[in-house]
Parts: C-alpha cells; sequence; structure tokens
C-alpha cells in the first residue's frame, strides 16, 4: 500500500481555532482532534487586541486539552525583525515547556531554532511560509525536519492530490473561515493602506485601521481611511480586508479580487481525504465561542459520518448556514477553474 | 434604523413605557460588579490593554439608557446616562437590548451579528475587538457577574437563560448558535 493510500485510508483530522483560553475549552469540549493558539504578541499571525495566550495561559490550556485528548498546535508565525529575534526565540522555548503537541511556524530563523534547540518538538510549517511546491516542502523537511505544512488556500484538489504524491510530510488544509486568496505570507496589501506588515506585526487589515461610519444609512467601511466597501440598508456587512473590497475600476463598481465570502469546503471532504490530506483546518482565532463551538460540531460530525461511510453534507451545511462572513460562502480555489 | 437593526428590539410601546418609570440604580449595581471582576480575574484586566482606560458607550437602542463603562480594573466605573446625554466615547456599540446581553453570555458570536448588522459598532475597533474578546474569556453568566455564588447562581442562570431565550423568539432576535 503507498503512503498516499494509507494517508486517505486514516481519520481526517480537525484542527480548531482558539484564540482565547475559553475559546479553547469550546473547541475541545465541541470535539477537536486538535487545537492552535498563539502568544498575546507579534509572534503570531493572529495579533489582534485581547486576544490570544500568555505562557501561563498556554500552559494551562495544554493540560486542559491534553486531559481530554486533544493536540495543541502553537504558532509562532510571523517572521523575525532582523536583529531582534528574541521575541521569537523566547516564544519556541515557552512552546517547547507547555508540552504543546508542534509549533507552526514560518520563518527559517524560527524553524532553524526549533530544530537546533528542541529536536524534540514536532514542527509544522504554517501557511505564512507559502510552501506549495515539492521542492520548497521537501527542502524544509530535509533541512528542518518539519512533519506537516499548511498549504496555501490557493490550490485545486487535484493540485493537492498531486502534491501529497511527491512528498513525504502530512499536509493539512483550510477548510472553513475567511478566505485569504493571496499566497500567505507573500501578501503584503493591506500595508498600502496602513503601513503595517501582516507578515511582521501579525495582522493583516489590522483593527486599529479599521472604522464603520453610519453616512445617510450606509455602512462605510474603511482602512487606513479608505473605503473599502459601502453597504446599503439591510446589506450583510463585512470586514474590510482591502482583497475584498469594492472599487470603482473601468466604468464598473466591483469586486476585484474576491468577494466578502468564508471558504466552506464541507462538501469536499471526501475529495481532500482521497487526496491524501491529514488535517483540515477551521480559521478563526479572532471569533467568538459560540462560533468556534457550532463550527467544531458541524465538522467533527462530518468527519465522524465520512469515517461511517455516511453522507453529513445536508446536516452539516445547515449547521453552518449563518456563521459566514457576508452570509455567503465559496469552495475556493478548491474547485478552481480558472488558469 | 433599518429593518436588520430591529430584529430583537423591544416593542415601542415598551419602550417608551420605560421612559415614565424611574431608572433603577444599575450603573452603581454594574460598577460594584465589575470592581468585583477585577479582584477576582486580574488577568481579564490585563487582557484589555491600554483599552482598560477606554470609554466605551453601551447603548441598547431599545431602552431610554445608555452606559458608559470605563474597565479600569479595580477602579471601573458603569454609568447609565439618559440618551439624550449620550456622551462621546473612544467606541460606541449598539444593538437591541437582547442582542447585548447575549454577547456577554456568549449566545452570539460579535462578528456574525455584526455582519447581519444586528450590531453596529462605531469608534476605535481595535477598542471593541479588545473588550469583545475580553467578554469572550470573561465566559461570564449574567448571575456570576452580580456576584451570586453556589446554587443560587445556577438557578438564576437557568431562569435567565430560559426567560432570555424566549424573550429572543417573541422579539425575533437574531438565531442564537
Amino acid at each position: 500500500m503507498s503512503e498516499n493510500t494509507l494517508k486517505s485510508t486514516q481519520s481526517l483530522e480537525l484542527v480548531c481555532p482558539a484564540g482565547t483560553p475559553a475559546a479553547m475549552k469550546a473547541a475541545v469540549e465541541a470535539g477537536a482532534h486538535s487545537v492552535y493558539c498563539g502568544f498575546r504578541n507579534e509572534t503570531n499571525a493572529r495579533n489582534f487586541p485581547g486576544l490570544n495566550f500568555s505562557e501561563r495561559e498556554l500552559n494551562q490550556g495544554v493540560k486542559l486539552a491534553r486531559s481530554k485528548g486533544t493536540k495543541v498546535l502553537v504558532a509562532v508565525n510571523t517572521f523575525a525583525r532582523a536583529g531582534d529575534v528574541s521575541l521569537w526565540t523566547k516564544a519556541v522555548d515557552a512552546v517547547a515547556a507547555s508540552g504543546a503537541h508542534a509549533i507552526i511556524a514560518a520563518d527559517i530563523a524560527v524553524l532553524d531554532y526549533a530544530a537546533t534547540h528542541h529536536p524534540d518538538l514536532r514542527l509544522h510549517l504554517s501557511v505564512q511560509a507559502a510552501a506549495a511546491t515539492p521542492e520548497a516542502i521537501n527542502f524544509y523537511e530535509e533541512t528542518f525536519n518539519v512533519q506537516r505544512v499548511v498549504l496555501p488556500r490557493v490550490m485545486s484538489v487535484e493540485e493537492i492530490e498531486r502534491l501529497n504524491k511527491e512528498i513525504n510530510v502530512e499536509t493539512e488544509v483550510f477548510v472553513f473561515g475567511g478566505l485569504c486568496v493571496m499566497t500567505e505570507g507573500r501578501c503584503a496589501l493591506s500595508s498600502y493602506a496602513t503601513g503595517k506588515s501582516p507578515n511582521l506585526t501579525g495582522v493583516c487589515s489590522p483593527p486599529g485601521d479599521v472604522s464603520y461610519d453610519d453616512e445617510g444609512g450606509n455602512l462605510h467601511a474603511r482602512l487606513g481611511g479608505f473605503t473599502i466597501d459601502r453597504f446599503e440598508n439591510g446589506e450583510a456587512a463585512g470586514y474590510p480586508t482591502l482583497c475584498k473590497g469594492r472599487f470603482n475600476a473601468q466604468g464598473s463598481t466591483s469586486y476585484l479580487f474576491e468577494d466578502p465570502v468564508s471558504l466552506n469546503a464541507a462538501a469536499l471532504l471526501p475529495r481532500l481525504k482521497k487526496a491524501g490530506v491529514t488535517a483540515l483546518k477551521i480559521e478563526g482565532r479572532q471569533r467568538g465561542k459560540a462560533y468556534i463551538s457550532q463550527v467544531v460540531k458541524a465538522f467533527r460530525a462530518a468527519v465522524d459520518a465520512l469515517d461511517e461511510g455516511r453522507d453529513a453534507q445536508q446536516e452539516v451545511s445547515a449547521m453552518l448556514a449563518a456563521m459566514t462572513e457576508g452570509g455567503r460562502e465559496t469552495t475556493g480555489a478548491y474547485k478552481k477553474i480558472w488558469r | 434604523m433599518n429593518q436588520q437593526r430591529e430584529r430583537g428590539s423591544l416593542p415601542p410601546l415598551f419602550s417608551g413605557a420605560l421612559r415614565l418609570v424611574p431608572p433603577p440604580p444599575l450603573g452603581f449595581v454594574l460598577t460594584r460588579a465589575v470592581r468585583r471582576l477585577a479582584v477576582q480575574r486580574p488577568d481579564l484586566f490585563e487582557r484589555l490593554d491600554v483599552y482598560r482606560h477606554a470609554h466605551f458607550i453601551i447603548d441598547p437602542i431599545d431602552i431610554p439608557h445608555v452606559f458608559r463603562l470605563i474597565p479600569n480594573g479595580e477602579h471601573a466605573t458603569v454609568e447609565m446616562i439618559a440618551r439624550s446625554k449620550c456622551p462621546k466615547g473612544t467606541a460606541k456599540i449598539s444593538g437591541p437590548l437582547v442582542v447585548l446581553l447575549g454577547l456577554v453570555d456568549g449566545t452570539y458570536d460579535g462578528d456574525a451579528v455584526f455582519f447581519t448588522r444586528d450590531l453596529v459598532i462605531e469608534g476605535d475597533t481595535d477598542a471593541v475587538l479588545a473588550l469583545r474578546n475580553t467578554m469572550e474569556e470573561a465566559d461570564l453568566t449574567p448571575a456570576e457577574l452580580l456576584g451570586f455564588k453556589g446554587d443560587l447562581r445556577d438557578k438564576l442562570d437557568t431562569v435567565t437563560q430560559k426567560g432570555l431565550g424566549a424573550l429572543r423568539r417573541q422579539l425575533n432576535a437574531p438565531e442564537a448558535y
């Protein structure tokens, strides 16, 4: 039996977001196989105010998760500043000390430090590393002993299947939540509006630069003072992420890059499993307990149904209907028809 | 005010009647509750970071008063202020009372009710997120916030939860998860 066939017979691992200890508890109780989280500083790519974990909270969280059989993966996945890497190396040390299952990193300096100083700590390559080719992934495996890669949300299922045949590491793919249409880790679009890099300071379209203004009944969503979208009375709103803005160009107004929709690949789980994917990632460390609980329950039901050979698509879709940005969803690049 | 924002609002007749009765001393009660919480859970206020000094205007759009919260740990204050004298704050969070209460007890996801426009935020979005994430972590029940303990807390929460659930259905509030 080839490794890829073996992968496709294993149960899919559900990797769920935890922005706070309360959200971690909610994810664990809802049936997450693994949870991912990060520290309350620039070392993780969800550096939002009020979010994330202190070292003490991480230690407690790991203890709680392990007692329920859930693994904790910790993201130290921004790029360290030249000449000032101590924040990142301290974060790696703290992850190792916490007993977490793995560290999720992108920067080769962080990966190297982890591989050298904590060789027993499992390494996952963050989506921020933008590794989507066998050459890149094999380099990370051979150099740092990376054991899993989180794939960018720009690949089709067919591309993932081909990739899996050419690499020896596990693959993890996003299946629900905010849809980043750029190759992550290489996108600096929001920095043109805010002056802050998502890859260094940890926030794309940082909330401190976001404003919502009601003007004549219409909601204007702005980033860094630039109007990114305008929602009419009663129209579902979205976060002003620059790549999901509605702009005037060549005489018409439209979403130039991507609509403000949420990724929902629940219907593609059988194909992703067959493609050799190991783990399914739910986006949303910035979302609340109610959201986490509902989405995790829905996907756990879908994964369990898949293991039992049942089709739970309708049931899962109903559970997820209210959770999407702008009230709309897409299968993103997984069913990509453009080239 | 649009159709969406009115989901979950108290009937206008009831809201109007509230203007005729003297307001309860909710500011005093809530100030004590937040200060008690600061003693029990100082970690929550660390999470707020610089925003513990922010002025949050909480505006239940279907009652005649707004609340000004300054979540400065053991020096926190909550004031109940007539809507006509609504002050400017660092940020303002508006929505029907049952939606705002649902955010406190975790019934609603803040992002989801914002996307559906049942919740409106104005001002410093960073401050709003810090408060929202802190409330999420607090994981408070209404009775817990008011300082009740043990069996009495559990009983009060059960009654409150059932009552609020029925009220949300009655008022056609957004669906809870």
